[in-house]
């Protein structure tokens, strides 16, 4: 039964490291300070206590920089906590940073793989699914081409292939992916949509609040790192487009 | 992801814990040993001669060396000759392993930003495709062995000389990789630090230059020579490494291992952000 768990998590970014990022910036800070002047930091999230369940669809809303992507990437396991603790239980699914982590030398086929490996499925089973992956790319002979020689949009294109081609109970997703061209859009939102409907458990971050409306049977409204709101999506959203209009 | 169950507490149980990490290592070996094999396969792509760069560098370096140094010293080139190439392999080694560390984490933080994968294994793959190189050269250093001073049975000792090589490489990786990330500086300091060590060990020149100077101790508490020592000893003399050879290259691993134990885990929650 896939859950994720959060018990007064703070997960912590350090700001002021790019003052002492070389190891002479280092020691004279050191030799300075006594290495006693604190560091500024921020603290993207902030105490949160959170359990999602299965069946439930979670929508994360809130302004920029209110912790959404951190809140993710924490209940994904890439972020450590500074305190309280996480439980991620069952197998996840992230779909966010699409277009990163090629490996430019190597050609889209030779990607399918690593990306495949990287999101911790068997070199079998990617080798069952490399047709099937091949054919949503539609890119044709440029599979077996260096990614580096690829566009931006073809670049996206494999990477949403390979990435909405392995299953999870657990589908977390950053903004909804807009790949490639318009037809591709299509494609992508029609299997992204599929995904959604076989996760057990969906935890969606988008700044679409109809599609949160539409999507999720829940909603957080995350404001400085913190829970603002938990509820229905309907009463979340309301709240937040009531704010948010004040504001303006 | 491959996560059954993911729980994780700050700050000292955190995943990269080498501990706590040797299961999640080997779970992830199909990722790693892919990115070993894509390395090897796309620098081999581009050149003409393919792997026999690997040889040849080391080489044409120990033609130079015997022509310059073994003239100077008076050696006897088919001796001096194996003795620097068997020293140039292992420095190649060690470079490839050093400089490839500093960018190792770096270069993977798109990968470290999608999955949340032991970080070690990508200092790894940096130490697995030196270690490959350094194979294929120590391959053709035995054969050549066998064939000036036929088989012998010290040559069994590389069956325990080479995995420590491996495992000493990829912990230095490990701690070189780390602190690259935090001191960006840190490659420039390598650099610096591996050239002093290149003059400061018996590579190109033979220990017994010093000895007899009363100046040993240069290279006596040094253990990259005894690490040397661990492949010139059963190549070049077809006896087996001493117990204090064994036992200074078995000291140095422990403390590389405790030490990126230390750096891993005590930077585990920061690093990430870092990079």
């Amino acid at each position: 039964m896939p859950f994720i768990r959060l018990d007064h998590v703070t997960v912590r970014y350090d700001l002021d490291y790019s003052g002492w990022n070389t190891l002479k910036d280092f020691v004279l800070h050191r030799l300075r300070e006594g290495g006693k002047k604190p560091l500024r930091h921020i603290d993207a999230l902030r105490d949160v206590t959170l359990e999602v369940s299965e069946g439930e669809r979670l929508g994360v809303l809130g302004r920029n920089g209110a912790g959404k992507s951190t809140l993710l990437r924490t209940m994904a396991g890439i972020y450590p906590p500074l305190s309280g603790v996480v439980t991620t239980v069952g197998r996840v699914r992230a779909l966010f940073d699409l277009s990163l982590g090629f490996e430019p030398d190597a050609t889209g086929r030779e990607n399918i793989f690593f990306r495949g490996l990287l999101l911790g499925e068997k070199p079998e089973a990617i080798r069952k699914k490399m047709a099937e992956i091949a054919e949503f790319t539609e890119i044709g002979d440029f599979l077996d081409v260096p990614v580096k020689c690829y566009s931006s949009g073809m670049l996206v294109r494999l990477a949403f292939a390979i990435s909405s081609a392995i299953e999870g109970d657990i589908l977390l997703l950053d903004e909804v992916v807009a790949a490639g061209d318009l037809h591709f859009q299509e494609k992508a939102k029609k299997r992204l949509l599929e995904m959604i409907d076989r996760s057990r458990l969906l935890v969606l971050v988008s700044h679409d609040l109809g599609a949160i409306r539409e999507i999720c049977n829940r909603a957080i409204w995350l404001d400085g790192g913190r829970v603002r709101m938990d509820g229905s999506p309907a009463d979340v959203v309301a709240a937040y487009t009531a704010m948010e209009s004040s504001v303006v | 992801m491959p996560i059954s169950e993911l729980t994780h507490e700050p700050p000292k149980a955190a995943p990269t814990g080498p501990r706590s990490g040797l299961a999640a290592i080997w779970a992830a070996r199909h990722f790693w040993w892919h990115l070993t094999k894509s390395e090897l396969r796309a620098r081999y792509r581009r050149s003409y001669l393919g792997i026999l760069w690997s040889l040849l560098n080391p080489l044409l370096m120990m033609l130079i060396c015997t022509l310059v140094f073994g003239t100077l010293w008076r050696e006897d080139p088919l001796k001096f000759a194996p003795f620097v190439f068997s020293g140039l392999v292992t420095w190649e080694y060690i470079g490839q392993n050093t400089n490839g560390a500093t960018g190792a984490l770096l270069y993977a933080e798109p990968y470290i930003r999608q999955a949340p994968l032991p970080v070690v294994i990508y200092p790894l793959r940096t130490t697995l495709v030196a270690f490959i190189h350094f194979l294929i050269t120590v391959s053709l250093l035995t054969a050549f062995s066998v064939a000036i001073r036929g088989p012998s049975h010290a040559l069994l000792s590389l069956c325990v000389s080479l995995p420590m090589f491996l495992a000493l490489g990829w912990c230095a990786s490990t701690v070189n990789s780390i602190l690259a990330v935090f001191f960006r500086d840190w490659m420039y300091l390598s650099t610096v630090c591996l050239q002093f060590l290149f003059y400061g060990t018996p590579v190109i020149w033979p220990p017994e230059l010093l000895e007899s100077r009363g100046m040993g101790w240069v290279y006596i508490w040094n253990p990259i020579h005894h690490t040397l020592q661990l492949l010139r000893r059963p190549l070049l003399a077809s006896e087996w490494p001493t117990p204090f050879e064994y036992g200074m290259v078995l000291g140095t691993l422990l403390l590389l291992a405790l030490l990126s134990r230390a750096v891993s885990r005590s930077t585990a929650r920061k690093l990430v952000f870092r990079l």
